[in-house]
């Protein structure tokens, strides 16, 4: 036997004795079929589901041992069996051809019919080929590993995004493999200019990610900082790009985000095409579009494929009830503390009847009031689909009537709360909903003790913080301060052909124009 | 200083803010009746002549705001001494500022709460947002300055459907004749608002196309004025002078009398809320100002340091600079105009002027 | 760090708010009347938006009408009062929604009106836009504590009623109490406030308008009525709809025109010794409203017969009022403001005996274009019909 392989492994079976998290790049330095084989029992623990299988190349003379090893579930059996097995069992070798020490290469020149194959020396790349889905080739007399592209296995089948919903508009949502989402992604870009870079985090998980970018529109420094980011990630386990989410944004200290999720393949090919970038994670169908800025939350891909006063229209209406879910309450909570006089006189006159039948203020009512509902929002959530719109109704009604009838809170109370909730779920995107309503809070307290004066003052001091963020270098509230101009977006702002000039931009690369030749309709 | 730009546009949004908010408050013109629309024209034209001045004065020093190039213009010892009153200036001012909203508030709204919290409160929502740089202080401008004009849209155009307006209370124009108006035009509208714009010398370093500086400067204090002289107007033909010249503040008293539709009836909510923006932005500049001028002068390398304590001494000046609102008046128009604005906004603008200007040449001639 | 910040957290929500107040814990005056004291000076009398009433009738629809709450108290003037008042209820009173002012005719004759504004100009509550009446016949209080059947309470009752009388009727006058103030500060004009009287003959709803009070020197002075308050209208432009009767050929009250809309204009000059002259010039558009007598009313001729003698009726209204008023020595008409405007120079001069003795002497020119407009639905008379059939 030459050598054993030098792994720092424990030696033994056992499970118990310090195993580690990552595998080292360290070369494969036995010939022996054997050796390595053991190793990979060794290092894998002999799981029943990492198949070993050995056989003998056919040929006249010498018999070749070797040996594929892959995991079953996440290979395409037929695959191994039709590409791999039969044709390495009936080839024919020469005898030079079985004394050649590249004898690997031979194998890949010549023999195997399938495309994907790759040489590997190294066993980090092994494991991580094998743990692909790839079936591992290793041949007596050679430190040369073969993977083979044979990844299959069940994955969940192209369907309505869960979250982002649409009239109009493709109705694929991306899966939760990330090479089904990355065709997704080329079947409507095919451009030669849309790249993708790969990289590998999570010590543990060793989850791939994708960073793709259609290069020529994307902004180069942006993409570099992209990289180093992701780079500089030292978590143990990638499992959600929700992760990535939070290592990678500018500022934590903020309830806004500044990274854009999505379900859906041509919100992510509309955002490329505008420079972004979009970053991909195997396991979750939430793709990452970056640099992400206010506008872009509230900004739905039908937008660009509606008509124009329409998108317009709509677009106007999210950002409003977005601001609604945000001041609703503390707006009433004011209005009735501090500036009585602001309402009309017949809606004091009833607003006094109903609060004379409830001890609370108006503050604490509204407080109650959201709590209740966020509860209630919650449990909605986790409820399994059948009950789970019963639940919702029940609360509803029942707990919003009863609350009135038992004199706990003004119905008043329970319109404004329930118009808040229905605005802040117009919301499209989750993650900004999100910080509405965290921030509603923090009004509510500035206008139950200063009324319209401290709502008024937090409001600007929101919109500072807003001002301030950059979402990797863009400033956060651009397009609407500071105002750049440039050509087309439609993402900013899909407007008609012959008004495109007018709106503004908001990164420095100049887009490529699109091609006017429409009947300018 | 710091590596901030701001665009010429935020430049004109930031002038437009600073100069017609305070004016909209506060009584302005009453000493002319109804004839303080044209006090407020010819204050335009004064103040637009005075910044004339402090252009052709930035143009020596672009790069540098008005306490460095006091320095380099009068030397080191004079210099800085001007530039430390300028410093004390415009902290003066801000406490100023705060004082009358606060003192604004109290009447309107807060009756009971004492108005050193109104202060405190103003005082540390400007410093947080100061704290950020003057560039984000600036697209918060830019954002706010939307809200605003749809807010002022809305105001006035109910004023002006109200029916109470009547234009023949704006006459006898000129009742008491060119020389009254003149006589009071000019000490107290070129000062107040207009003269003000020499705080703005403490930013023109930040903006990015700086040939453009003029025209903003001007344009923003033009569509100011003629604001102010619209809204003044609009106020005298509601009120009528008698109750114009009374009022504290004019603008809220033409606000309360509008009825008959019933969502835009009750809109002096809407009055505050314009007061609390524009005076915030404004207090803002001026903190920023001194901020930078103190930095600069005591060789602070970032001026976020000095804000805790500049931001006190200005609550602490804004709560002793009079006991009582009629005081405060008192110190306000006669006190101050004379002794302190008329030095800083004229003579000694003026002085560096020529100053500059000697310097200048003998820098040509031993350049050449 | 984390202390500093709790600290400043708890600072600001415990100082808390000292001019927070809560619904429930605030009484809306929704209507003041001030009158004449009994033991003291002023009294005052405040109605109070009371919810019970009107949650019952949001509940069932009551048909009574409840009557009002309405608290009373005396002091010294109308500020002292209202403090006064605070030993009676149970709320903090709140006079952001008061609509209506009245004063008792008793006050308003005796004492005047002139003291009475300022602390209520001062607060930073009450409106200046408030409609203002003077209770007549009866006092303030009274009026406040008469139940409505249509209305929720007196004083939307009256601000509504006031309005509306002035454009369906053109015999009342609608002031708000900046405009009353702005009169009594003038010297060129003098204030003019609607009446709101007891009407005995309605048992449910006693309440309405009666009247324009005049006054000189801040006092009540006089009242007008019927034509005479209508005439003083015309002056000012302010008729909308009315109907003023006219005789035809001998036969009174056969022809009754249906005012739509009136404007008015005024110019002063001086005569050749100094005397200003006032020039009135009053635009009426009218309609044909009923006619009782067999004419032909398609006759074009006849028709601006009948436009003519429509303007010389509104000459003569609103000259007798002017007359009648120069007789009182009141220019409730803003005469002198429009000397003032248009001649500031020699107004400086004549406004210090403007009332007592310019105005009587000035001369005033009424001029009346009227336009007959239309005929309603109908062309022809029923009167003429029943002649010719």
């Amino acid at each position: 036997m030459k050598g054993m392989a030098k792994d720092g492994n424990a030696s033994g079976k056992s499970a118990g004795s310090n195993p580690q998290w990552t595998v080292p790049s360290i070369p494969i330095d036995s010939t022996e079929l054997r050796v390595n084989l053991e190793q990979i029992r060794q290092k894998t623990g002999n799981s029943g589901d990492i198949i070993i299988r050995e056989f003998t190349i056919g040929g006249s003379e010498e018999e070749l041992q070797a040996a594929i090893i892959y995991v079953d579930g996440i290979v395409n059996n037929t695959t191994i069996n039709q590409f791999v097995m039969e044709v390495l069992l009936n080839v024919m070798l020469s005898n030079e051809q079985r004394t050649l020490n590249d004898l690997v290469q031979v194998i890949t020149d010549k023999i195997v019919p399938i495309g994907g194959l790759k040489t590997l020396v190294q066993w980090d790349e092994l494991y991580d080929a094998l743990l692909w889905g790839q079936t591992i080739l290793l041949i007596d007399g050679s430190k040369e590993a073969l993977a083979i592209a044979t990844s299959g296995g069940e994955v969940r089948a192209i369907d309505e995004p869960g979250t982002d919903t649409s009239i109009r508009g493709s109705r694929e949502g991306f899966v939760e493999s990330l090479t089904t989402n990355i065709s997704m992604v080329r079947r409507r870009i095919r451009n030669p200019n849309l790249w993708l870079e790969s990289m590998t985090l999570g010590q543990v998980t060793h989850t791939r990610i994708g960073i793709m970018y259609i290069n020529g529109i994307a902004d180069d420094s942006i993409v570099e900082e992209a990289k180093r980011r992701l780079r500089k990630i030292k978590l143990d386990s990638i499992l959600e790009s929700g992760y990535i989410e939070k290592m990678i944004e500018d500022q934590s200290f903020t309830p806004f985000p500044t990274v854009l999720p999505t379900e859906r393949p041509d919100t992510v090919a509309a955002n490329l095409l505008e420079g972004k970038i979009a970053i991909m994670v195997d396991g979750t169908p939430f793709m990452l579009i970056i640099p992400a800025v206010f506008n872009q939350f509230f900004q739905i891909t039908e937008d660009s494929y509606h008509r124009y006063d329409i998108s317009v229209a709509l677009r106007l209406l999210r950002i409003v009830m977005f601001i609604i879910s945000m001041i609703g309450p503390s707006f009433y909570i004011a209005a009735t503390t501090f500036h009585q006089e602001m309402i009309p006189t017949q809606l004091v006159i009833s607003l006094v009847s109903q609060l004379e039948a409830t001890p609370f203020t108006a503050f604490v009512e509204a407080l109650l009031m959201e709590v209740i509902f966020e509860i209630l929002r919650e449990a909605g959530v986790r409820m399994p689909k059948a009950i789970g719109s019963a639940v919702s109704i029940v609360g509803a009604l029942v707990i919003g009537q009863a609350a009135v009838q038992a004199g706990l809170v003004s119905t008043a109370m329970v319109i404004v709360v329930s118009l808040t909730a229905i605005s802040s779920l117009a919301t499209p995107v989750f993650s900004i909903a999100v910080s509405a309503r965290l921030l509603r809070f923090l009004l509510m307290i500035s206008a139950a003790t200063f009324g319209f004066f401290g709502m008024i003052l937090t409001l600007i001091m929101i919109i500072a913080h807003m001002c301030s963020l950059r979402s990797f270098g863009v400033p956060y509230m651009a397009p609407y301060s500071p105002m750049m101009h440039v050509k087309n977006s439609q993402i900013h702002a899909p407007l008609p052909i012959w008004m495109r000039h007018l709106v503004p931009k908001l990164m420095k690369k100049p887009t490529t124009e699109q091609v006017g030749d429409q009947d300018g309709t | 200083m710091e590596k901030a730009k701001i665009s010429p546009r935020q430049l004109l949004i930031l002038v437009l803010m600073f100069e017609i908010v305070s004016a909209i408050i506060s009584g302005f013109g009453a000493e002319a009746k109804q004839d303080a629309w044209i006090t407020a024209i010819l204050g335009m034209l004064g103040g637009i002549c005075l910044f004339l001045i402090y252009h052709r004065l930035s143009l020596f020093y672009p790069d540098l705001p008005l306490t460095e190039y006091a320095k380099k213009i009068l030397g080191p010892v004079v210099g800085r001494i001007v530039a430390l009153l300028y410093v004390v200036y415009f902290l003066f001012n801000g406490s100023f500022v705060v004082r009358e909203f606060a003192s604004m508030a109290v009447s309107f709204v807060f009756t009971q709460t004492p108005f050193l919290v109104i202060i405190a409160l103003m005082l540390l929502s400007v410093m947080y947002v100061i704290g950020k740089g003057i560039e984000v202080l600036s697209r918060t401008a830019e954002l706010f300055f939307s809200v605003l004009l749809l807010v002022t849209v809305t105001g006035l155009s109910s004023i002006l459907t109200s029916g109470n307006v009547n234009l023949q209370n704006l006459r006898p124009v000129l009742e008491e004749g060119w020389l009254t108006v003149l006589k009071q035009s000019i000490p107290s509208t070129v000062v107040f608002p207009f003269g003000e714009i020499i705080v703005f010398l403490m930013l023109f370093p930040y903006v990015n196309k700086p040939q453009q500086v003029k025209k903003t400067v001007i344009t923003g204090l033009l569509i100011s004025g003629s604001f102010i002289a619209f809204v003044t107007m609009l106020n005298v033909s509601v009120l009528g002078a008698d109750l114009f010249t009374r009022t504290q503040y004019p603008l809220l008293t033409t606000s309360e009398l509008i009825e008959g539709r019933a969502l835009l009836e009750r809109l002096d909510v809407l009055f505050l809320v314009t007061a609390i923006v524009g005076v915030f932005f404004r207090i803002g500049i001026y903190l920023y100002a001194t901020l930078i001028g103190a930095a600069t002068l005591f060789g602070i390398p970032s001026y976020r340091k000095l804000m805790i304590p500049v931001t006190m001494v200005m609550f602490i000046c804004s709560i002793a600079m009079a006991g009582n609102y009629v005081e405060f008046i008192y110190t306000g128009l006669r006190v101050v105009r004379f002794y302190v604005q008329i030095p800083m906004l004229f003579i000694i603008p003026l002085i560096l002027l020529v100053m500059g200007w000697f310097q200048e040449k003998k820098k040509l001639k031993s350049a050449k | 760090m984390a202390r500093l910040c709790l600290s400043i957290v708890m600072i600001a929500l415990l100082t808390g708010c000292w001019d927070s107040r809560e619904l429930t814990d605030i009484g809306f005056v929704v209507a003041m009347a001030i009158d004449k004291g009994e033991k003291k000076n002023i009294r005052v009398t405040v109605q109070i938006v009371n919810p019970i009433n009107v949650s019952s009738s949001q509940g069932g629809g009551s048909p009574m009408p409840l009557p009002p709450t309405t608290y009373s108290a005396e002091g010294n003037n109308v500020f002292d009062a209202t403090r006064v008042l605070s030993q009676k209820l149970s709320r903090q009173l709140h006079y952001g929604h008061a609509i209506v002012l009245l004063v008792g005719e008793d006050l308003a004759t005796t004492q005047g009106i002139k003291k009475l504004f300022d602390g209520i100009e001062r607060d930073s509550e009450f409106r200046p836009s408030a409609t203002m009446v003077i209770a007549r016949g009866t006092t303030g209080e009274e009026i406040i504590k008469q139940r409505t059947s249509l209305d929720n309470s007196p004083a939307i009752k009256i601000k509504k009623m006031v309005a509306e009388t002035e454009k369906a009727f053109g015999e009342n006058i609608d002031e708000k109490i900046y405009q009353v103030i702005q009169a009594i500060v003038s010297s060129g004009k003098e204030p003019t406030i609607t009446g709101i009287q007891l009407d005995s003959t309605n048992k449910e709803d006693k309440l309405m308008a009666n009247g324009i009070a005049t006054f000189k020197d801040g006092k009540l002075m006089r009242w007008l009525d019927g034509n005479e308050s209508r005439g003083f209208l015309w002056v000012l432009g302010r008729v909308n709809s009315t109907l003023l009767t006219m005789d035809w050929n001998g036969q009174p009250h056969t022809i009754g025109i249906e005012n739509i809309r009136t404007k008015s204009s005024f110019h002063s000059s001086f005569d050749k010794s100094g005397k200003p002259i006032i020039e009135v010039k009053i635009g009426a558009d009218a309609n044909i409203g009923e006619v009782d007598v067999p004419i032909d009313v398609t006759n074009p001729r006849l028709f601006l017969q009948i436009e003519r003698l429509y303007m010389q009726a509104v000459h003569d209204e609103a000259v007798a009022t002017i007359k009648l008023m120069q007789q009182q020595k009141s220019d409730i008409f803003g005469f002198g403001e429009v000397v003032h405007r248009d001649h500031p120079k020699q107004w400086r001069t004549l406004k210090r005996d403007w009332n007592d003795v310019t105005f009587p002497t000035i001369e005033v020119k009424v001029k009346v274009e009227a336009y007959l407009r239309n005929t309603g639905l109908r062309n022809r008379t029923i009167m003429e019909s029943i002649d010719n059939s």
